[in-house]
């Protein structure tokens, strides 16, 4: 049986290496991209069962144009996505995927920093029971 | 040269008066276009973005953008949706049924700050009440302006408000608007989605251009971070918060965000003298 893929795409590449440490750990395959257009190009060409998705990128906004696009091909529109970001730090701003609807069309918003071990739990509950 | 005011109105904040309703146009359920004619025929001399509250004989007051140009005659009209008890009860009246008004109340738009600027329109759902006094005062002095643009959303293609101005409006070459609907029909040709998805293919003259935001509560930060992206100034982007008042009067506190009431001190603000206070949007 082959094991679950998890695309990050950040630009931290501190963090990915903490994600990718994590996850492989606990059985994941992980695959990333630093940033949203190679994100999206192994998104469609290496169909991962998960994708965490950073926002503040090479633009501020870049993982929300990321999301949108995701969701708008037929071949990524119904991939699970986490996204996570320092993003509420650095604006004030406040996201809540139920409040924010379709603006937001991601499974979860993740403020930053967030704990391998949360983030791990989160990537399990999102594709069923896990591999471990 | 239009008789649009542009300096602030003799306000008759405190002065309860009469209207009369002289008109009301069905947009889709649930919403009207209502127009009002004061008794004593003065006129409001009111500004884009500016508000009344109307009273229709208890049950508290209704904060209503005027959605009109001022008109010598007095005439105004407003937009009344359903969903409370004053708005319902608003919407249950007649042509010739007398209703209570106080205002203009609140601040407006700056016609002189967007004067020989590109003016990029954000209006989406609900937002398109406060815009369409803007749309006709920059319309009706076109010359004014710069590159007039709208995107314009709505959930559906038959749940946009003001149908038939956007088709008057669409009929102008000096005006552009891009629709988008988060729920297409098979008969949808054009964008699909919510708004701030057309925001990167927009080509704007960013050293030139001031964006005018108006819409649900949700839309704000996603519209403000596409501008951030894009390099629009905080000072350049004007938004509408009507939506968030309730008494209008600044009594119940449910418009306040961080130190400023939505009634007292707007409905519209310049993002620069929001930007710093956390928990805003």
């Amino acid at each position: 049986m082959s094991m679950p893929t998890i695309l990050v795409i950040d630009d931290d590449v501190d963090l990915v290496e903490v994600i990718r440490v994590t996850l492989e750990g606990a059985g994941y395959e992980v695959i990333d991209a630093q940033n949203g257009t190679r994100g999206l190009a192994l998104a469609r060409d290496e169909r991962p069962d998960l994708i965490l998705l950073d926002v503040m990128m090479d633009t501020i906004d870049e993982g929300l144009r990321v999301a949108h696009a995701l969701r708008d091909a037929p071949e990524t529109s119904r991939l699970p996505i986490l996204m996570m970001s320092a993003i509420g730090e650095r604006t004030g701003f406040r996201f809540d995927v139920e409040r924010d609807g379709a603006f937001l069309p991601v499974e979860a918003f993740l403020e930053k920093p967030i704990h391998p071990l949360r983030l791990l739990d989160l990537v399990n509950r999102h594709l069923g029971e896990g591999c471990a | 040269m239009p008789d649009i005011p542009r300096t602030p109105a003799p306000l008759r904040l405190d002065r309860p008066y009469s209207v009369e309703i002289v008109d009301i146009l069905p947009l889709f359920p649930g919403a009207k276009l209502v127009t009002l004619a004061p008794l004593d025929s003065v006129p409001l001399r009111h500004l884009p973005g500016q508000y009344v509250l109307l009273s229709q004989g208890g049950g508290g007051d209704l904060p209503a953008p005027i959605c009109s140009l001022y008109e010598a005659a007095g005439r105004f009209a407003v937009t009344v949706r359903g969903g409370g008890v004053v708005a319902d009860a608003l919407l249950r009246r007649r042509v010739g049924d007398r209703i209570g008004a106080i205002g203009p109340l609140g601040n407006s738009f700056d016609l002189d700050r967007l004067a020989g600027r590109d003016v990029l329109l954000m209006g989406v759902d609900e937002g398109m009440i406060p815009l369409r006094a803007l749309i006709e005062a920059l319309l009706a002095d076109r010359e004014r302006y710069g590159r007039l643009r709208l995107v314009c959303g709505a959930r559906r293609p038959g749940s946009f408000l003001f149908a038939t101005d956007l088709a008057r409006w669409r009929e102008r070459a000096d005006f552009e608007i891009l629709r988008t609907v988060v729920e297409p029909d098979r008969d949808w040709t054009e964008a699909v989605g919510v708004a701030t998805k057309l925001l990167p293919g927009l080509d704007l003259d960013v050293e030139r251009t001031d964006v005018v935001v108006a819409g649900p509560a949700v839309m704000y930060k996603f519209v403000l971070l596409g501008m951030r992206a894009r390099g629009i100034g905080a000072e350049a982007i004007h938004l509408a918060l009507g939506h968030h008042m309730q008494c209008g009067r600044g009594i119940c506190g449910h418009c306040r965000m961080h130190d400023v009431h939505v009634c007292l001190d707007g409905p519209v603000f310049a993002y620069a003298d929001l930007q710093d206070k956390p928990g805003v949007f």
